[in-house]
């Protein structure tokens, strides 16, 4: 499946939105999911694909990507023209997901871990429900430019991730469901912190992968199931588990 | 248009063209990508008598032109794999597309399984595949590979007790490998399945650490095509088995490669990781070559490139 690119918009010094015309994507795209980009044609290198997080969708023609360049994949999109045609798998994965009992959520979002939770923050707030956002760490917060409805959420922000507790405390009361994506220990933070006032917990974990649809088996995750621990596939059991269920700095 | 079916020992095949054990699955992850019918088989991903937890993370990470990869044959057991796996493989591949790899410590255990897969499902699935060559387990896969008598033994005592083709997975990277190759052959084996895999390893300067979770790992992708290139060569004059070849096959011209090496077949592996349908898209271009050339089948351009 081929999608276009329609718009580069630069956010920060690293941090670039690119939107895309893929129809197939748009529409199918849930809140959490992602995609596999080819950025070569054919089996030039970047050999693998690189799957990114799914930023935003109109639901019928277009979705973006908020990208973080931070590697080969990455830097070579930088290159890429309006009207670019490249090659896309997706959407992928199992999404966040939220019921009526979910009235007041809490995104946790740690540096460009914001991308996965733009989508929900949008979906959330669509079906009425009040949506708080906490990012970490403060200095990177020019990335919230990136948000298109910024004004309609209530944004905290966290100095770095060893003051991340203390605001997680407050925000939680009152919270009926959290949603988290970023580096490993701030998802075990916000996970503990979630699991002591007792609000579940959602959290977008990152492996790196290969195929992206399980069939390599490269992307294990360490998850405990009725108190076993076993490998899952992030790629199709994930992007997201219950906090409860990740097993961080344990192997089975 | 005519298909180009394919013999291999006692195995006939709808066409030359596998997806590879571990890099395909087990079919049905497929089945919404590709035209899983275009697959000359589908050597499912390994199973073992007792569920294999796999190696610690990380699993893979990209090279130049290909994947070192650390699974360590990841699988739920024989059980489960029988219950659960199984039921979803019939559902999606006909008879002739199936072939169970079946891996093991002592040859005991691949006796075993073999036996449990052809009374259970042996008039369902084509052939048994023995994985020899696995690099990622400690004991066990790769023993097979580097000593002909253990080879031999193994190929022997398989071929006594099941009916079913048997395919021999082994792994070329050991200096004798050409030894071990004629052992399969006199053991029984119905055909070699060469397995081009070079261990590798990467070091993330930043961290000083090691990358993979496993610290080395098989390397696969089209870094690795002309080492499988001369394997099969190799091979396809030592010994007279039918060879089914891998290693970094992405499009039918690397098919094709391999074939004028030698190969009566070709099994595609990481290329899926980055095309689902990349098995499928190669065999139809395959067949486009063969009938502009005006041939039937591959048999004649096995080995060609041996006469000139």
């Amino acid at each position: 499946m081929r999608a276009t690119l329609l718009e580069i918009r630069p956010i920060t010094g690293r941090d670039i939105c690119y939107v895309f015309r893929c129809p197939q994507v748009a529409a199918a795209a849930r809140p959490g999911q992602f995609v596999e980009l080819k950025l070569t044609e054919g089996y030039q290198t970047p050999f693998l694909r690189r799957p990114i997080s799914i930023f935003d969708t109109d639901g019928q023609e277009t979705f973006s990507l908020l990208v973080r360049t931070v590697g080969e994949g990455t830097t070579a999109m930088m290159v890429w023209p309006v009207g670019h045609s490249v090659d896309v798998l997706g959407p992928l994965g199992n999404g966040f997901t939220w019921n009526d009992h979910h009235q007041t959520c809490l995104l946790v979002a740690g540096g460009i871990g914001l991308a996965p939770l733009a989508l929900s923050a949008r979906r959330l707030l669509e079906e009425g429900k009040r949506v708080r956002l906490l990012f970490s760490p403060r200095r990177d917060q020019a990335l919230l430019e990136a948000l298109p409805f910024q004004d309609r959420l209530e944004v905290a922000t966290s100095e770095n991730r060893a003051a991340l507790a203390t605001t997680l405390e407050s925000l939680l009361e009152g919270t009926d469901l959290l949603l988290a994506c970023g580096p490993e220990g701030l998802l075990e933070t916000a996970a503990r912190c979630a699991m002591a006032h007792g609000v579940p917990s959602q959290l977008s974990m990152e492996r790196r992968m290969a195929c992206g649809i399980g069939i390599c088996l490269g992307c294990a995750i360490t998850i405990r199931t009725n108190g076993e621990l076993t490998y899952k596939k992030v790629c199709k059991d994930g992007p997201v588990f219950s906090g409860e269920e990740v097993a961080f700095h344990e192997t089975p | 248009m005519k298909r180009p079916e394919v013999q291999l020992g006692r195995l006939r095949l709808r066409n030359p063209v596998l997806g590879a054990s571990g890099c395909t699955g087990h079919g049905y992850e497929l089945a919404s990508y590709t035209d899983l019918s275009r697959y000359g088989a589908v050597s499912l991903k390994t199973v073992t008598p007792l569920p294999r937890v796999g190696n610690p993370p990380q699993r893979v990470c990209e090279v130049p032109s290909g994947v070192l990869n650390s699974i360590g044959l990841q699988n739920p057991g024989r059980d489960a794999f029988f219950a659960q796996i199984m039921p979803r493989v019939l559902e999606c591949l006909d008879r002739d597309q199936i072939i169970v790899s079946v891996g093991g410590d002592k040859v005991e255990d691949y006796v075993e399984l073999c036996r449990a897969v052809e009374e259970r499902f042996g008039t369902r699935i084509a052939a048994l595949e023995l994985n020899a060559a696995c690099p990622n387990v400690s004991h066990g896969a790769g023993f097979y590979s580097r000593d002909p008598e253990a080879a031999a033994a193994l190929v022997a005592a398989v071929r006594n007790a099941v009916d079913l083709p048997v395919l021999v997975k082994f792994n070329t990277n050991f200096p004798n490998y050409l030894e071990v190759a004629q052992a399969i052959e006199q053991a029984g084996a119905d055909a070699l399945y060469t397995t081009n895999t070079p261990l590798g390893m990467k070091i993330d300067w930043r961290t000083r650490q090691l990358v993979l979770g496993n610290g080395r790992g098989p390397i696969c992708g089209p870094a690795i095509r002309p080492i499988g290139v001369l394997r099969t060569w190799e091979l396809y004059e030592h010994v007279n088995l039918p060879i089914i070849a891998s290693g970094g096959i992405c499009t039918w011209e690397d098919a094709l490669e391999y074939i004028l090496a030698g190969a009566s077949a070709v099994g595609i592996g990481s290329a899926q990781f980055v095309y689902p349908d990349a098995a499928s898209r190669l065999e139809q271009d395959l067949d486009a070559y063969l009938h502009r050339e005006g041939l039937e089948s591959i048999q004649p351009l096995v080995g060609a490139a041996h006469k000139s």
